[in-house]
């Protein structure tokens, strides 16, 4: 088995002079992915080329080695959540659910035994049996999650699958997605807005902008090929002023500074965070400097996502 | 306010009262409904009557001589009797249908888009109360009616008017005419418009609302006709719109003597007080149906 | 204007009572229940689930349905008697999309800086300020049915602030933006709230947003409050509630290593994905660890204790207040804090 579930060679989109992708050429990991980029930079378009809803304009896509277009038979590996709002207002949850089942193949009464489990799942089984039109948002949401799990598909598209949802039910969805990932082995590709929602759940990314596809991997690995932009570190240490000057012998890091807010703490800019935390350790353990509390401000999901779609 | 990016300023001015809060829905939403491309054409199609008669009065005062033209003028007797010929055949059983559909279509969306669109939350949560939203959409379905109605008809009695000239003694004449042709196009208007907005409010789909709107202004003179075949009755002739009408504008134009030609084409059987206070009724209660409709609307 | 207000109060609400359907019957919904609470002046998060009666409350605010029982002040005026006048001093950004349609922006907000009393010119003026301010300066032409989602939330909020109100009600203001815009809207909303002096009740499913945003917030469940305070306040008492503290701990090297070497040590600690939390006692286990990591040749990356944040409270109480009305609670795991 591939490493990879999707693989897209030179995957381009237009509608008449606008690039919606830009020759997109990616190999996604398996496991949970995160899609992410601003709006408008063809996300949805990726995610419906890879669902075989849109045609591309050129170039391949490969999901678990076939094609998808026009393709039946991988389509019913597949599960989508769409962002848009389904429309069968009238029907009940349950009902929903399973006829979704039965049109991925299952028989009748698979699809409703089928379709109970994945409501149960999402925790809709109270109100399954009341008409869509009555769902809350959130209801609508996980309801459309059920539909996209119900067949137990390999491969999963999420987007935007925790819009609209409260705190409350957006944990149970994280845990239930993590779950199929991790304890059921599926491949999911999520597409979010919400950076530090998809952090909890993932640490493996896809980043498109302005059509073209310019991050891929780890969170961490992407922080690092960025190594223009310096880390910053805050530490709190009792032994600050000594720990400032030794660190400002070293030509890895650009500054040193008391945090503003907190005077137990100071701020440290670095352009080499290897041996920045090598250097760290080695101060604390052989020079018994007292390290407290160490943490990095801005190798997170929203500092990648805002260095690379900003500075582009 | 300064010359770099953002900068926000507190408002200490003046506050308008109701009637501007109320004129600048209704202004709004007019210029709303009464925009685009389509529209010129629906005012032509609609104001077919008004425009060929103004026409054939232009041509007639520049290619016909004189003899042809008084000839034909006073076929239709004096300024008030044309007048009132005019609206006759405007609103006449058969072609009544064009200034109802005039109307039907271009107010339908007046509430309906607003709820579509979800701005009704918008105008609610300011200081108006749901009676000065409702009193500015009806203002502004009044306008817009308002040119299948009197506005044309003023231009037709302009033209008249330049091109006959006005002799003194028939000055009153041509004021009372004025003054009816006002009167007549806005109970007309009031009288549809009301029952157009109510329906407008009822649902997200203008079309839905247009569509009923027009099958109400309709079918009661199909129900009537229907009875008819049963019943002998005057009453019933007071199901169809377009003789209540012109039942009604009769009696506002003080019962103008038509006879064109010799003939006595329009001279009205129904009591016009009825049908005036018909109309007046009907417009109130579907007004007020709206302002009920928006007071138990639950905003989401 | 109430005459026994605190001055610093912008909201009082006592016993609302709010049930939807026919009284009595089983089919009926209890919206609101009895609540009362108070929120003070300044940037307040109003949150709750779905369902909790968060949207039916801010309705009966702004006088859009009648509540049953009970009674409410908003900025000192009641809210029965006084709507019209708590209308002209209080803006609302609504949840959905709310387009006057066929307009552009400049004349959408104009129009409702006219419908609120502005007169003419100044509406106009004021149009053009606000919508710079949010900046849609170079949109403000275009018709607003063309907007985008981000270019819509601006939108809305320059027509919360045309007639210069003293309290905004923003429902979701970052929902559906992507994460620049919500920066944006961030940063803009604080602005408005700090520098501006204009009061806040915002209600938000995204808590980081509301952290960024507000100082003090009103939890509600069910018709009821639940909790409420200041957010650092109760993010501080959430993480001293937890027994044992906790220090989130993030590596560079050999995972199964350093676990062995911290259970070798005796070190109880839980692992999730790529994060280990080591329990504590006293400050010196940050220098055990880095001796640790050192001895083991392993780069330790982060290591801070692990606090609460606000959705830690949201979750904690709300599973408190089910518990003690005997519902079923899901279980409540330890989340990685971030």
């Amino acid at each position: 088995m591939k490493e990879y579930f999707i693989e897209t060679y030179d995957l381009n989109k237009w509608y008449k002079e606008v690039m919606a992708l830009n020759k997109i050429t990616v190999k996604i990991d398996r496991g949970i992915v995160g899609l992410l980029g601003p709006n408008g930079a063809g996300k949805s378009t990726f995610l419906n080329i890879a669902t075989a809803q849109l045609r591309q304009s050129s170039g391949e896509i490969y999901v678990e080695g076939s094609e998808v277009w026009n393709n039946p038979e991988i389509l019913k590996r597949f599960g989508f959540c769409p962002e848009q709002e389904i429309l069968f207002e009238w029907m009940t949850g349950r009902k929903f659910v399973r006829e979704l089942a039965q049109i991925s193949g299952l028989s009748r009464e698979a699809a409703n035994k089928a379709a109970v489990e994945a409501i149960k799942l999402v925790g809709l089984t109270e109100v399954m049996d009341r008409a869509i039109k009555g769902y809350s948002k959130g209801m609508r949401q996980r309801i459309k999650i059920a539909q996209a799990i119900v067949h137990d598909p390999e491969i999963l598209f999420l987007d935007e699958p925790l819009q609209s949802t409260d705190p409350l039910v957006r944990r149970e969805l994280v845990q239930l997605i993590q779950k199929l990932g991790r304890d059921f082995g599926k491949n999911i590709l999520i597409s979010s807005h919400i950076l530090h929602e998809v952090e909890r759940i993932t640490n493996k990314i896809l980043l498109i902008y302005s059509g073209r596809a310019i991050a891929q991997g780890s969170i961490s690995e992407i922080r690092e090929l960025m190594d223009k932009i310096p880390f910053t570190i805050r530490i709190k240490t009792p032994d600050r002023k000594r720990l400032a000057t030794i660190l400002l012998d070293y030509d890895f890091v650009l500054n040193v500074a008391p945090d503003i807010e907190n005077f137990e703490y100071i701020n440290i800019r670095t352009n080499n965070s290897n041996a920045f935390y090598k250097l760290i350790q080695e101060l604390a353990v052989e020079s018994k400097v007292k390290i407290l509390e160490m943490a990095t401000l801005d190798a997170g999901l929203e500092a990648i996502f805002d260095y690379l779609t900003k500075r582009k | 306010m300064s010359v770099f990016n953002r900068s926000y300023r507190e408002y200490k001015g003046e506050i308008k009262g109701r009637f501007f809060k109320i004129w600048s829905i209704a202004t709004q939403t007019f210029r709303v409904q009464f925009s685009g491309k389509k529209i010129i054409f629906l005012l032509i199609l609609c104001n077919l009557p008004v425009i060929s008669f103004t026409l054939m009065l232009i041509f007639s005062a520049i290619f016909f001589p004189a003899f042809v033209r008084e000839f034909f003028l006073g076929g239709l007797g004096g300024v008030d009797a044309t007048m009132y010929t005019i609206i006759n055949f405007s609103f006449n059983p058969g072609l009544i249908f064009l200034p109802i559909v005039f109307i039907c279509a271009l107010n339908s969306g007046t509430i309906a888009n607003d709820k579509k669109n979800n701005s009704l939350a918008l105008y609610f949560s300011r200081p108006i109360t749901r009676i000065d939203y409702a009193i500015g959409k009806a203002l502004s379905v009044y306008m817009v009616s308002s040119f299948v109605t009197f506005v044309p008809w003023f231009v037709f009695l302009v033209t008249f008017n330049l091109l006959e000239g006005v002799s003194g003694l028939a000055i009153k004449t041509v004021i009372m005419t004025y003054l009816s042709t006002f009167a007549s196009g806005f109970l007309i208007v009031f009288f549809m418009g009301s029952i157009v907005l109510y329906f407008s409010s009822i649902s997200k789909q203008s079309v839905l609302g247009g569509i009923l709107s027009i099958l109400v202004l309709f079918l009661p003179s199909l129900v009537a006709s229907l009875i008819a075949e049963f019943i002998e009755a005057d009453w019933i002739q007071y199901f169809s719109i377009a003789l209540i009408i012109v039942a009604a504008v009769f009696l506002i134009f003080g019962s103008p003597s038509t006879s064109m030609f010799g003939m006595n084409f329009f001279e009205s059987t129904l009591s016009g007080g009825v049908a005036i206070t018909l109309m007046i009724t009907i417009g109130i209660i579907f007004l007020l149906m709206t302002i009920n409709r928006l007071y138990r609307e639950e905003v989401s | 204007m109430s005459s026994l207000v605190h001055q610093n109060e912008i909201l009082c609400v006592e016993g609302i009572t709010k049930i939807f359907g026919k009284k009595n019957s089983p089919q009926s919904i209890i919206a609101l229940d009895a609540i009362s609470f108070k929120m003070n002046a300044g940037a307040n998060a109003l949150l709750g689930p779905n369902g909790a009666g968060k949207s039916t409350l801010i309705k009966i605010l702004l006088s859009y349905l009648k509540a049953d029982q009970g009674e409410a002040q908003l900025l000192g005026h009641d809210i029965f008697k006084e709507g019209m006048l708590i209308r002209q001093k209080v803006g609302y950004m609504p949840e959905h999309f709310a387009i006057i349609p066929g307009v552009n922006a400049v004349k959408q907000v104009s129009l409702l800086g006219r419908i609120s009393g502005l007169p003419k010119e100044e509406a106009m003026q004021r149009a053009h300020e606000t919508l710079q301010y949010v900046g849609l300066n170079e949109a403000r032409y275009r018709k607003v049915k063309e907007f985008s989602t981000g270019m819509l939330q601006r939108l809305k909020l320059a027509q919360t602030l045309v007639n210069d109100p003293e309290l905004i009600i923003l429902d979701e203001p970052t929902n559906g933006l992507d994460p620049n815009g919500r920066i944006d809207m961030i940063e803009l909303v604080k602005e408005i709230s700090k520098e501006h002096g204009i009061n806040l009740i915002v209600s938000s499913h995204l808590l980081p947003d509301i952290e960024a945003t507000c100082e003090f917030a009103t939890i509600i469940n069910k018709g009821a409050v639940v909790a409420q305070g200041k957010i650092s306040e109760l993010t501080y008492q959430e993480t001293r509630s937890v027994e044992k503290k906790n220090m989130k701990v993030e590596i560079r090297g050999d995972l199964e290593r350093f676990l062995a070497a911290l259970q070798t040590k005796g070190i109880p600690f839980q692992l999730f994905e790529d994060t280990i939390l080591v329990q504590y006692s006293d400050e010196e286990i940050s220098t055990v660890l880095l001796k640790l990591a050192y001895e083991n040749d392993i780069q330790i990356r982060t290591m801070v204790p692990s606090e609460a944040i606000l959705e830690d409270v949201f979750v904690h109480r709300i599973a408190d207040m089910n518990n003690k009305n005997g519902l079923p609670t899901k279980e409540t795991k330890i989340e990685v804090p971030k």
